[in-house]
């Protein structure tokens, strides 16, 4: 989840009121965001943005705009969103970038010498929108660059990456593109994304003094925006032009906020887009949703009268009008987060305050139940605790040593982790007894004898299964004693499994993990077919070496599933 | 004279105090062993006794005295009467003179011993070996041969020597043959023996007139027995009075892990709310685990939590059956549910990579998708992995309490119903705020927190209605709302941790001490 840091001075002036920490905190709700920290000498405060759907609230400009329309009432209007633009800037697309990076749009912006806060928090609202929203970079990737040295039209073309040259940010002389993406930070860091491309986008201005490399780097020249700039030319590349679009509304809403005057610019494509080939940004991008009345009175579970619903949220920061049973609404332009008639109803249910909502219970009858497996593991559990067996509950996490080789079935198959994040948790576990054993590993200091259980989840490989593994649930118990054999747990299971009136009998099976001809496989007669469901046995000595143990153990595990 | 209870005192009295007291009574001292034998005690039993009654100030160590007891060890004993190896090649040498090595071994019971013997008698300056024969050395000073021997056969006769009590030569010639360690086989050892004297503190007399007066022996009966029963001779005897204050022995007990005893509460108050489990594989497809959901593919909505994924196989064979389509519909564009879907080409090979579930909601679409109860509830406590650093308060895999309720009467103000209703029946918590939240698949969206009475403000879990894009393409067209509760944090607290990866320990030390600490209600 996204988080920001903003300055609470800048927010207030943003809001246009100001305003406790506390009173943000509270209001923060709105945008679904926490309040993380306030740093009291310096005003700054980091806020979670829990929205990923909402990447307009992923800056202070926005968050503070949400807050704005309810402190007033009112939904906040731009000129440039209502009414289509005549642009005079214009972006000319290369045919070939369809099959390379193909769509730009961009804006420009002339206003007030661009401020320290401000760059702050636009360096900021452009990570966030190309890291996250913009999935790094491969959707979305944004260049902010003075506009003043730019000459219109700007070109978007397409460049060889071994014969192109310019050079980019942070070096000083030209470079290939192939270079670049070699040596470059920038260009190591994102080559993934264009490597493979039959050619790499390169944004140029009319004279052929190149902007970017989207999405990797800046050129030296055009260079990085500043403290103080006065005009500035802003544009996304990426591959799906709606969310270059709300990326562009999002920045343009932000500049607007700060008193910036927008100039909306021209994109001419070669080839179709869903908005047509020429597209003017900002615009609005969302169509209207159309909301049957009844439903927010179903939603949420109290009556309201239509009027009660347009203010809540015109409060919200939504327009919307009501014809019939039908409420209509668009989403507004710098958000695009209206999937479904419910997105809307949320809306007014933010804007009313959830506090506001009165807890009922539902008052139908319903009856509990827990699962016939479930209750089988508790009985049994009762069972061992009372055969004086102490429960352990362990992770089904583990590692191929402790499951296979320390257990001396080192190729046997286990369900492995793909993406390991540390070797110790790489394993689900097949069997309980390797985890008992651990526990044992760990407790030689624990006054003996040491009788320990645990009915657990394992995953076993199973072939058969379409997921190539199934999950089961195993009782496994151990007897840790200088006196420790066959007999005592042996008794266990056999007192067990008559409390469960299971039919049983022992075979003698060898297993790698259990001592030479004390061992077997615990058999039932379930009254048609005899069926194998578990083991038994004195742990091999190496087992108990290779697990650091030094007192005899013995054992057994039987599979619930299979009783 | 200390104040004190005399009545508590003498009533607190084990048998064996009473005994080494009446013993004591009328001396002023008394070596521990006099007393013991006085009062019949062994002396494991007199130790005990007397450790108790120094505790209480009725008796203190007047003196404290080691000495050095001559014991003869296995091999020496087989010395007795023929004296030692060295006393006997000294005599021999005094009877002939001169003998040859070789011939020792022939000397009547020496064999082996025989050389090790002249050895010591060269060192003692008695001996001297020339070309493989030995001589006395003329002028030795022969006045201790013999003093081991006579030892050896004293201690064999049952007297107890002490080393003070001999004198230097004796003293010497035993420490000669004492069996040390690192060194061959010794004829004698050397006991330290201590020798403790007791004496009655001021306190004693008033507990022994009151002893007295009670007609206290010591000689009560401590244990009913069987036996006493049967032929009825419990009724001529005085039992003892215990002292039920004294600390019990350690036992280990079998008894529930604690966190699955915190669980189990939580269940069985679920159950009883009327809530039915789900169950499901741990091993999950992303289609169940995220995809039913309404969790964009390729979107950071999916980004909430970052998910394991299989070795191998890598992907399911087929996932979803005839919900596939629907569900594949749903996040193109919106399938029949209203929404226009999040706009992109459904993954189908996607659908089938497998995960380790990584929420509790999977078995929720589960269940959407197995013919549910309308209306209905369900619940699971569902074990969940996720891609992340194992930490104090991240565990590598963990208990996520997950379910759905749904019918025509549920909305959302029937959520927060039940969510009040959780906070008060699992966390005790009667104050419950609501926050605007977002996850994918519900909306509204809500988190509840609560003020827990011992955590204060936290956060109990996230709900929310399902959105109709997760709910229509299993036919559900009744609301369904799911819940999350966060039990981590509660559990670690009714358990006493701070770290989170104890809920499953291994010390069985520290499980054996874990005790949960929770209100019941």
């Amino acid at each position: 989840m996204p988080t920001i840091t903003a300055d609470l001075a800048d927010l207030c002036t943003l809001m246009g009121r100001t305003m406790s920490a506390d009173e943000l905190e509270n209001h923060l709700r709105l945008a679904k965001a926490e309040l993380k920290d306030l740093d009291e000498s310096s005003g700054e405060v980091r806020i979670e943005l829990n929205d990923t759907n909402r990447p307009d609230l992923w800056c202070a400009e926005g968050v503070a705009r949400q807050i704005k329309s309810f402190l007033s009432g009112e939904p906040i209007h731009y000129a440039f969103f209502e009414e289509a633009q005549e642009a005079e800037l214009t972006v000319e697309v290369d045919p070939d970038l369809e099959r390379v990076r193909p769509f730009v749009a961009a804006f420009g912006a002339k206003g007030p010498a661009v401020t320290d806060e401000f760059l702050v928090q636009m360096i900021q609202t452009q990570e966030k929108l190309c890291e996250n929203y913009g999935r790094k970079r491969q959707n979305v990737a944004i260049g902010i660059y003075n506009a003043d040295s730019i000459k219109f039209p700007v070109q978007y073309a397409a460049a060889a990456a071994k014969d192109f040259t310019f050079t980019p940010l942070g070096f000083e002389e030209p470079m290939t593109l192939d270079r670049i993406m070699s040596e470059h930070p920038k260009g190591k860091e994102y080559a993934h994304l264009v490597r493979d491309l039959p050619a790499c986008p390169i944004l140029a201005d009319a004279d052929g003094t190149v902007l970017s490399f989207p999405p990797i780097i800046n050129s030296r020249e055009t260079g990085e925006v500043k403290v103080g700039d006065t005009h500035l030319f802003i544009e996304a590349t990426g591959l799906d032009m709606r969310q270059l679009l709300l990326s562009m509304n999002i920045m343009a809403a932000s500049f607007a906020d700060r008193g910036w005057t927008i100039e909306p610019v021209k994109v001419v494509l070669p080839y179709d887009s869903e908005y047509g080939r020429e597209i003017t940004a900002p615009r609005p991008i969302s169509e209207a949703v159309a909301v049957d009345l009844e439903s927010f009175s179903a939603v949420i579970g109290e009556e309201y009268d239509p009027k009660e619903i347009l203010e809540g949220l015109k409060k919200y920061g939504v327009d919307a009008t009501v014809s019939g049973s039908t409420l209509t609404s668009a989403c507004p332009a710098w958000r695009d987060d209206y999937l479904h008639s419910i997105d809307v109803v949320e809306d007014f249910a933010i804007s009313r305050g959830f506090d506001s909502f009165e807890p009922v219970m539902p008052s139908t009858f319903t009856v509990g139940k827990l699962k016939p497996i479930t209750l089988l593991g508790d009985r049994i559990r009762q069972h061992m605790t009372g055969f004086g067996f102490e429960e352990i509950f362990s992770n089904v996490l583990s590692n191929r040593e402790t499951e296979r080789t320390f257990m001396g079935i080192p190729d046997e198959p286990i369900v492995m982790i793909d993406n390991v994040m540390s070797e110790t948790y790489s394993v689900m576990r097949s069997s309980v007894i390797p985890s008992l054993l651990r526990v044992e590993a760990q407790s030689s200091k624990a006054l003996y004898p040491h009788r320990l259980f645990e009915v657990g989840e394992v995953c076993v490989p199973d072939g058969e299964d379409g997921t190539g593994s199934r999950s089961e649930l195993k009782l496994a118990a151990i007897f840790a004693a200088a006196d420790s054999g066959f007999s005592e747990i042996h008794t266990a299971l056999d007192m067990l499994l008559y409390y469960l009136s299971a039919d049983y009998r022992l075979k003698p099976v060898d297993f790698a993990y259990y001592f030479e001809g004390r061992s077997g496989e615990v058999v039932i007669n379930d009254g048609e077919a005899e069926k194998v469901i578990g083991s038994i046995g004195e742990i091999h000595p190496s087992v108990l070496t290779a697990f650091g143990i030094t007192m005899p153990c013995a054992a057994f595990e039987i599979t619930l599933d299979n009783l | 004279m200390p104040d004190i209870d005399l009545d508590e005192v003498v009533g607190g009295l084990h048998p064996l105090e009473i005994r080494l007291l009446r013993t004591l009574d009328g001396h002023a001292t008394g070596l521990e062993a006099d007393i013991a034998e006085g009062a019949e005690l062994s002396p494991a039993q007199f130790r005990r006794a007397a450790e108790w009654l120094l505790t209480k100030g009725l008796i203190e160590l007047i003196d404290d005295s080691r000495e050095e007891v001559v014991q003869v060890t296995e091999m020496g004993e087989t010395f007795r009467g023929s004296g030692v190896p060295e006393d006997r090649v000294a005599a021999a040498l005094k009877e002939r003179g001169e003998i040859p090595m070789a011939d020792f071994a022939k000397l009547e019971g020496l064999g082996r011993e025989a050389a090790p013997a002249v050895g010591t008698l060269k060192k003692r300056g008695i001996v001297s070996v020339d070309k493989g024969v030995a001589r006395l050395i003329d002028g030795a000073d022969l006045s201790t041969v013999g003093e081991a021997s006579r030892v050896l056969d004293r201690v064999c006769d049952g007297e107890r020597i002490l080393i003070s009590s001999l004198d230097g030569a004796q003293a010497e010639s035993v420490r000669a043959q004492v069996h040390k360690r690192m060194r061959a086989k010794g004829i004698f050892w050397i006991e330290e023996e201590v020798t403790r004297t007791f004496g009655l503190t001021g306190a004693a007399p008033a507990v022994i007139a009151e002893i007295e007066k009670r007609g206290l022996s010591g000689e009560e009966v401590s244990k009913l027995t069987s036996e006493m029963l049967i032929d009825g001779s419990w009724k001529g005897k005085s039992f003892r009075r215990y002292n039920i204050e004294l600390a019990p022995p350690r036992a280990v007990a079998a008894k529930r892990h604690p966190y699955r005893e915190f669980l189990d509460y939580v269940k069985y108050k679920l159950t009883s709310m009327g809530f039915e489990e789900m169950q499901g594989p741990l091993v999950e497809s992303e289609f169940w685990n995220m995809d039913a959901l309404f969790m964009p593919q390729f979107h950071s909505a999916r980004d909430i939590h970052d998910a394991y994924f299989v070795e191998k196989p890598t992907h399911a064979d087929e996932v979803g059956g005839a919900f596939l389509d629907k569900v594949a519909a749903s996040h193109e564009n919106g399938g029949k549910s209203g929404s226009r879907g999040w706009s992109y080409e459904f993954d189908r090979e996607r659908t089938r990579r497998l995960v380790l579930r990584t929420q509790g909601t999977a078995l929720s679409a589960r269940a959407l998708a197995s013919n549910p109860k309308i209306p209905g509830k369900y619940f699971a406590m569902a074990r969940c992995f996720r891609y992340d650093t194992v930490d104090a308060t991240h565990g590598c895999d963990f208990i996520q309490c997950e379910g759905i309720a749904l019918g025509s009467e549920i909305n959302f103000k029937t959520l927060f119903g039940l969510l009040k209703l959780f906070a008060h029946e699992v966390a005790k918590a009667d104050e419950v705020i609501f926050a605007p939240a977002y996850f994918p698949f519900t909306e509204p969206s809500v988190e509840a927190h609560i003020k827990h009475p011992k955590l204060g403000w936290m956060e109990m879990g996230g709900a929310g209605l399902f959105r109709p894009e997760v709910t229509a393409p299993f036919g559900i067209d009744v609301p369904v709302i799911a819940w999350g509760l966060g039990l981590d944090r509660m559990a670690m607290m009714a358990l006493g941790l701070n770290d989170i990866r104890e809920l499953f320990s291994r010390d069985l030390d520290s499980l054996r001490t874990q005790r949960i600490d929770m209100e019941l209600e």
